[in-house]
């Protein structure tokens, strides 16, 4: 329902945003991932129409709207800031998208009053945005946007602005607005907590450019990139050869001397250079060498990190290269390594099946 | 802006007091005391010219509000609001220009803005009477494209004391409105447009209130000074040009009446305080019944 065609923005010699093509389809809660400075914000401002792109094409229903006016365009965007009207009340705020469209009063005001009653407000009409915390302010953004029932709702980091909890409340609650409304919601986020609770797929976007869109699932446990690894959960990360190539298994060395093996079959090839990612939480350490069905390194443990449910370990290895093991606190007592100290030395131990291998 | 302000401290009493304490020294020793005294010499009876009299009397306050001396008020409350209507028409343009320019761009416009204060103000009026003189720069622009065959007679009529007014005024209304735009938030116009609101509406629903609070201020800054002034219909006005403030300079001056000058002053100084105090509650910077909650 709305796509993107090569479309790309630079300022002079800059490009904010490199030539790429998306295709968001009807009903979909599609997020856009990236750190400040990513042309995340920028892609979304082209297709509210805000900025225009410098080459390419944006198509709303197989219409080209590249160059029409952001008030002629069946979209609505929720701003970071919220970007309420200060001078109007609730009523009139979440009423101005009807009012400019010359709406009769007696419907405006029956859609306000729903509107409200959507995102939990009813009762606030007569308040001016000053009155209200930021959480109330960021409903009154959703409601003053989605009683136009645009085709497409863009929402710009409009959870940042609130504390933890807030933002965490307001996620199920976003969740549920687009369950209900039905609209195409299209998200933009450095938070990758509500990238991956929030959205049906996620694009990560890093330096103008998407490094990976799949779903959150994919995106979390076949990372495409080592930045996507990295940038969505955390990861280690090790510079490997390709040893030994066959039909199902595959082995890689690492730090010229761990042999690491992994089941199944691959594109790589013999004598390629890759690199191998392996999340903390894949991780144990252990007193005792891995098993046949496990790859493990062997370390000296640096400092250790109680978290209560969990025990997050940096483990130095003989290259000097570290590596951070997260392994639940129950664990830890099954494997009889609960407490241990700094300079202990331990294997890193992983299972076979783990682990991510990426072109180099 | 928290929901729930803090009462304020105790122990900033203090701190408020001598934070408040020169302000409010110099304003008893620069205006209430002069007022009273003002106030005091207007009371005299007639006939005494400066000493402050034991027997208070009217008389004074009588003569000033003869229909003569009220018309030529009148005349001064005209002048003052069409001054500063004009002022604005021009002032909001060029306020909302320099605030949507580039940051830097907008320190030089500013700059531009305040550039005529540099000069004192009776050299750039005695400037005006070159610039509308019979054979002045207008008239000779004027003659020379032949849109005129007689000079025009601008200088000495209520016409050139307006221009002058809006000339002075200009400098005092263009930065509190510009101000106050800066201060908005340009994602409010992009909001707007995004709702659908064309780029007409935007600028009547958005900016225009935006505005208002550099609008109030400025409008005082104008209209105050504009109403007591006697300098530029002095040099730029005719005799029927006349307003209150030539009318107070002439009593302690050729006129030698300071207590009739001192009742006249008396009147316009009430008649402004009061203004700008009902002003300020109902249209001033947040004052507006409602737009803040406060009203």
């Amino acid at each position: 329902m709305l796509e993107l065609r090569t479309i790309s923005k630079r300022y002079g010699d800059v490009a904010v945003v490199e030539p790429l093509d998306l295709t968001i389809e009807e009903g979909e809660f599609f997020c856009i991932l990236g750190p400040s400075g990513c042309g995340k914000t920028t892609l979304l401002r082209m297709i509210a129409g805000f900025d225009r792109p410098s080459a390419g094409q944006i198509l709303l229903d197989g219409v080209d709207i590249t160059a029409v006016p952001p008030n002629h365009r069946d979209l609505n965007t929720v701003f970071q800031n919220y970007a309420l009207f200060p001078h109007y009340q609730v009523f009139d705020n979440v009423a101005y998208g009807l009012k400019v469209r010359k709406t009769p009063a007696a419907e405006i005001h029956e859609r306000v009053m729903a509107a409200l009653q959507l995102v939990g407000l009813a009762g606030f009409e007569h308040r001016l945005p000053a009155q209200l915390s930021g959480g109330q302010q960021q409903r009154v953004a959703l409601a003053r946007a989605l009683i136009n029932r645009p085709r497409l709702l863009l929402l710009d980091e409009p959870l940042s602005a609130l504390d933890r909890k807030t933002g965490e409340q307001m996620r199920t609650e976003l969740a549920d607005l687009q369950a209900k409304s039905g609209i195409t919601f299209v998200f933009v986020t450095h938070n990758q907590a509500e990238a991956l609770s929030l959205a049906s797929r996620v694009a990560v976007m890093n330096r103008g450019v998407f490094e990976q869109c799949s779903t959150p699932q994919e995106l979390y446990h076949r990372p495409q990139t080592r930045f996507v690894g990295d940038f969505v959960g955390s990861m280690n990360f090790f510079q490997g050869v390709v040893t030994e190539v066959s039909a199902n298994r595959l082995a890689v060395e690492v730090l010229g001397q761990s042999r690491v093996e992994r089941r199944g079959a691959s594109e790589f090839r013999l004598g390629e250079g890759v690199v191998f990612g392996l999340r903390p939480e894949q991780l144990r350490v252990s007193l005792l060498e891995p098993k046949d069905y496990e790859n493990g390194l062997f370390g000296q443990i640096e400092r250790t990190l109680y978290l209560g449910e969990a025990t997050q370990l940096c483990v130095r290895l003989s290259n000097g290269e570290r590596i951070e093991v997260k392994v639940q606190n129950y664990l830890m007592l099954e494997d009889k390594v609960m407490g241990l100290e700094p300079e202990e030395r331990v294997w890193v131990i992983w299972s076979k099946g783990s682990g991510v291998l990426l072109h180099d | 802006m928290t929901e729930h302000p803090q009462p304020p401290r105790r122990d900033g009493r203090v701190e408020v007091a001598t934070l408040t304490l020169p302000p409010l020294v110099w304003l008893v020793i620069f205006f209430v005391i002069p007022v009273l005294i003002l106030a005091a010499i207007s009371l005299s009876p007639a006939g005494m010219t400066v000493e402050i009299s034991p027997t208070p009397s009217l008389e004074h306050y009588r003569e000033a509000l003869d229909p003569f001396y009220l018309n030529i008020l009148l005349r001064s409350l005209g002048y003052a609001a069409l001054a500063t209507l004009l002022t604005l028409l021009i002032a909001f343009p060029a306020a909302y220009f320099i605030a949507s320019s580039p940051p830097r761009r907008q320190v030089w416009l500013l700059f531009l803005v305040f550039l005529p204060l540099w000069t004192n103000l009776l050299v750039r009026l005695y400037s005006f009477k070159i610039i509308l003189g019979d054979n002045g720069l207008v008239n000779q622009v004027l003659q020379a494209l032949a849109l005129v065959s007689e000079p025009l007679t601008l200088i000495y009529t209520p016409l050139s004391v307006v221009i002058g007014f809006v000339y002075w005024n200009l400098p005092y209304m263009i930065p509190p409105i510009y101000a106050a735009l800066e201060r908005m938030n340009p994602s409010l116009l992009e909001a707007s447009m995004d709702l659908g609101a064309s780029r007409a509406a935007t600028f009547w629903h958005i900016v225009i209130p935006a505005s208002l609070p550099g609008v109030a201020a400025g409008v005082i800054l104008c209209f105050v000074p504009t109403l007591g002034s006697f300098i530029v219909p002095d040099i730029l006005g005719g005799p029927d040009s006349m307003m209150v403030g030539n009318l107070i300079a002439a009593q302690f001056g050729p006129g030698l009446n300071w207590p009739f000058g001192s009742a006249l002053a008396t009147v316009l100084t009430l008649l402004v305080t009061v203004g700008v105090t009902l002003y300020i509650r109902y249209a001033g910077p947040g004052g507006q019944p409602g737009r803040d909650g406060r009203g």
